[in-house]
């Protein structure tokens, strides 16, 4: 069965239709990259599979325990706790926060315990927040922010914010992890880096990834597999190599770029 | 309960909705561009009352003068209350506009109470909104008759300006997306003044023919009216004028009927509106004619 | 920094050994208070006695208030609303019979409440958990919805709740209100109310659901995308500062011992909204030291509606209703002005105080 199973999925606004169609299946364990140009649809899509937005048409299912479950219609808490984890094209963090705060706060949607627990002091809540310092620390240190741990999350690198981001949905243990743009303003050895991290969390942690990426180097580099969207519609999809040399992504990029010439 | 006594009391509701109406639209508009209750609007209307009372009996103008300038005056409070205390917030989190408003709202009520103290005063009903008609077997005062071609004139006046205009089409291109209109060459400052003052002025004419109506006026006057003003902007669709009007006719007929038909409850009349919010919230939250507002 | 350290470091933070501490020096604080507490009560004065329980009802008040506003970032305009159920529900509650008929004397006391009489503290929290009931009823609609409503439906609900008193003869008692509740209230319970909303709020703002509860006030988008139910935290939140605001109304009726509908109006909100900013908005010891200022304060403000006697040469006279204008004035410039407030997030905490007085020598990491 695959993990993620969409069909046709189709988002209108008013009367502008960003998506159309989108059909898409993963295969757990797959990287798979999401590619086209601005404004082709790419993070509308990865609204309607997080929940952030509800789907005109079409539907989304999600393998979970031993059937699926329709993600159309669900509240993106919802969604998060069936194992779908998403990181931000324009990061979303809590500034003023720490950065480890930041992560523990990602386990508090697993927490077993009701509120009066960290009021009466119960040593089940004692123990759940021992697991979640613990958790944290061992994310931070895997995306190498350790040693950031006590300071604003709003008062680090911009690369530093997008790993922050990483190790803070990787806390809420998905199976799926969505990745928007997570190369953006990186300089190339950034850029590695995170490829290295990509790999290793998704051998790690047994993770399906769906990343969205305007860098190709880093794109052809990582994926196994690429979808490309352009005005909504997916108009190829299949091997790094077949897509470089496809006629249509080539049109769609080059005409993105005589427009940028302007 | 007769026929005659329904339709009058139909007409009573309909007089009474106008007024609300007239204040929701402020409401809404505001809500609709800013994501902002503007809860100094209900006192905005209380001060355009004193400032049509003052017109009347300080500078003995004609009445329809004095509502003129105070429609003025009240808009440029509008405007005034905008550009001084919510728009240095324009970038601050919600929640600070909101605690403003509140401030501003109790600064207004108090400062009117120790200005113009806090004894009601009587309000000119000018002569030729006295006569009461007879209409088949119906009485109605031709105040309340007058109050509602008044308000539908109004409406289609806002019609016009809302989407016949450049200004009302830039307010609501600032009301799907206030960050991305100024990138297209609209001042964003003028567009919302411009909202407010619109807004305001409407305020003020209910205001004014709810001087007239009952007519006193005084400076605690204006809270309840905005509550349930707002309650109708709610109930007909938030950011929709139209159904800002729709909505002051639904309460102010049900409302009407409510003690009508129920004598006995009459106490309760201002806690139906709270009621009806409620309904309306967990059954129709966007409205009857409301669509979801972008966040 | 090699790993090990990295990691002890950051561990101290959360450790057992700092959480033991801290414990022990709030205890101490608390033992403190206590025997200020006694002193104050065989010294001082009535006046003084006074004020001292309307800082800790103030504090009471605030710190309930702050945790929906503040903390959670949801604009509320509740506590008068709340104050008022549980001030009536328990007045009505510890009124014996004979109490009741002398007060209701246009319409007699609904039989299923004319016989009842309990004592205090379950009164106490009966009207805490009244206040609470209605806190859910109102959540549930407006937290489903649109957040935004929270403040206008709040604002709407204290008009109604003065509506009904006043007309609701049988059980309120309408307009003439209830007179001669018994003076259970002193400042053994008003402090320990204090203590047990701090103790209960702070505990729970430090834990996870305060950090869910501060990631749902600065971004709801990135708080629901990982799991936390918006909803919930905001009904929580909302609830709770209900309950404790429904049993400062309590001890409030039994420390004035006369209640009426128009005792609770919008001023009081009001007040405490200005407390709160005043303190910082979202910062529990914000509240605490501007409503502790707030209480003694408020009473030098009153000089403003009195007649000022200048040396004994002239008088000028005192201007009604110039106290409330003042404090309109007050919020608005602070929201324009010093959005912050004394403390702005920050907290007091025995880490920082410690750092403070002994740098480097203590437990846990600090920052760079």
């Amino acid at each position: 069965m695959n993990l993620l199973q969409t069909s046709n999925l189709t988002m209108r606004f008013g009367g502008l239709t960003a998506v159309s169609g989108f059909t898409l299946a993963l295969e757990p364990g797959e990287l798979v990259g999401l590619i086209g140009p601005n404004g082709a649809g790419k993070t509308t899509v990865f609204n309607m599979l997080t929940g952030r937005i509800r789907a005109s048409e079409g539907s989304i299912l999600f393998r979970s325990g031993d059937g699926q479950r329709q993600l159309v219609g669900l509240k993106p808490n919802q969604i998060n706790r069936l194992g779908i984890a998403r990181t931000f094209q324009n990061i979303q963090l809590l500034p003023e926060m720490s950065v480890m705060e930041n992560v523990l706060m990602a386990w508090h949607g697993r927490l077993k315990s009701p509120f009066w627990a960290p009021v009466l002091g119960l040593p089940s809540y004692r123990r759940e927040e021992e697991a979640m310092v613990e958790g944290s620390l061992a994310l931070l240190e895997r995306v190498n922010l350790l040693d950031q741990a006590d300071n604003e999350a709003g008062s680090l690198a911009y690369g530093q914010q997008r790993r922050l981001e990483i190790a803070r949905a990787l806390a809420t243990r998905p199976t799926l992890l969505l990745l928007d743009e997570p190369a953006a303003g990186m300089n190339p050895r950034e850029t590695a880096a995170l490829m290295d991290l990509i790999r290793e969390i998704r051998a790690d942690f047994g993770l399906t990834i769906l990343l969205i990426e305007h860098d190709m180097k880093f794109v052809m580099g990582l994926c196994e597999r690429l979808v490309v969207l352009d005005h909504g519609v997916t108009i190829a999809a299949g091997l790094p190599e077949e897509i470089r040399s496809n006629e249509q992504v080539i049109t769609a990029y080059l005409g993105e770029r005589k427009h940028a010439a302007h | 309960m007769t026929v005659q006594l329904f339709l009058q009391q139909l007409i009573n509701g309909l007089g009474l909705g106008s007024l609300y109406g007239l204040i929701a639209i402020g409401y809404t508009m505001v809500y609709g561009i800013l994501r902002l209750i503007n809860f100094a609007h209900g006192d905005v209307m209380m001060m355009s009352t004193y400032f049509a009372f003052f017109g009347i009996s300080m500078f003995s103008l004609p009445w329809w003068l004095a509502a003129l300038v105070a429609m003025l005056l009240t808009a440029l409070l509008g405007i005034a209350i905008d550009q001084g205390a919510y728009r240095p917030l324009r970038r601050a989190p919600r929640i600070s506009a909101l605690i403003t408003a509140i401030g501003v709202s109790f600064f207004l009520e108090n400062a009117s109470l120790v200005v113009f103290g806090s004894r009601p005063r009587a309000f000119h009903r000018p002569a030729i909104f006295e006569p009461v008609w007879e209409i088949g077997s119906i009485s109605v005062l031709s105040l309340t008759v007058y109050t509602i071609f008044i308000t539908l004139a109004l409406l289609v006046l806002v019609y016009i300006i809302v989407y016949r205009t450049r200004m009302g089409m830039a307010m609501r291109a600032v009301s799907r997306d206030m960050h991305t209109v100024p990138l297209m060459g609209i001042d964003l400052n003028r567009v919302i003044a411009f909202t407010f003052g619109m807004g305001s002025a409407l305020a003020a004419v209910g205001g004014i023919l709810w001087a007239m109506k009952y007519p006193q006026i005084e400076p605690l006057m204006g809270i309840i009216p905005g509550l349930k003003a707002f309650v109708a902007a709610v109930l007909g669709g938030i950011g929709n004028v139209f159904g800002a009007v729709l909505g002051g006719f639904i309460l102010g007929i049900t409302e009407i009927m409510l003690v009508a038909f129920w004598p006995e409850l009459s106490g309760y009349r201002d806690a139906f509106a709270f009621l009806l919010l409620i309904l309306v919230l967990l059954f129709r939250p966007t409205g009857i004619m409301g669509e979801e507002l972008p966040e | 920094m090699n790993r090990e350290a990295s990691y002890a470091r950051a561990r101290q933070r959360w450790s057992r050994r700092t959480r033991r501490r801290n414990s022990l020096l709030s205890l101490a604080v608390v033992l403190l208070l206590t025997g200020l507490l006694y002193l104050a009560g065989r010294y001082g004065d009535e006046y003084q006695i006074r004020i001292l329980n309307m800082v800790a009802i103030y504090i009471t008040l605030a710190v309930s208030y702050n945790l929906i506003n503040g903390i959670t970032g949801q604009f509320s305009l509740e506590p008068n609303a709340f104050v008022a159920l549980g001030a009536y529900s328990s007045a009505l509650l510890t009124m014996t019979p004979v109490e009741k008929e002398m007060n209701f004397i246009i319409d007699p006391c609904v039989p299923w409440l004319a016989q009842v009489a309990i004592p205090f503290l379950p009164a106490v929290v009966i009207g805490g958990i009244v206040a609470a009931v209605f806190a859910l009823l109102m959540g549930f609609p407006v937290f489903r919805v649109r957040g935004d409503y929270l403040a206008i439906v709040t604002l709407g609900f204290g008009e109604v709740i003065r509506v009904v008193a006043n007309n609701l003869q049988t059980i309120t008692n309408g307009p003439l209100g209830l007179k001669g509740i018994a003076a259970h209230t002193n400042l053994w319970w008003t402090w320990g109310l204090a203590l047990l909303t701090l103790f209960v709020i702070v505990r729970l703002v430090n834990s996870s659901y305060g950090r869910a509860l501060k990631a749902i006030r600065q971004n709801e988008l990135a708080a629901e995308s990982m799991g936390i139910n918006s909803f919930r935290h905001k009904l929580l939140a909302f609830t709770l500062a209900a309950f404790f605001e429904g049993m400062a109304g309590a001890m409030l009726a039994h420390l004035i011992t006369t209640i009426s509908p128009m005792l609770f109006t919008f001023f009081l909100t009001f007040n405490l909204l200005i407390i709160i900013v005043l303190g910082g908005l979202g910062s529990i010891t914000g509240s605490v030291i501007a409503a502790i200022g707030f209480a003694w304060g408020s009473e030098l403000l009153r000089a403003v509606e009195e007649p000022i006697n200048v040396f004994g040469w002239f008088t000028i006279p005192g201007i009604p209703g110039m106290r409330m204008v003042t404090f309109a004035v007050i919020l608005i410039a602070a929201m324009l002005f010093w959005r912050e407030g004394i403390m702005g997030r920050r907290e007091f905490s025995w880490q920082w105080l410690l750092d403070t007085v002994m740098p480097g020598r203590n437990n846990g990491a600090r920052e760079q």
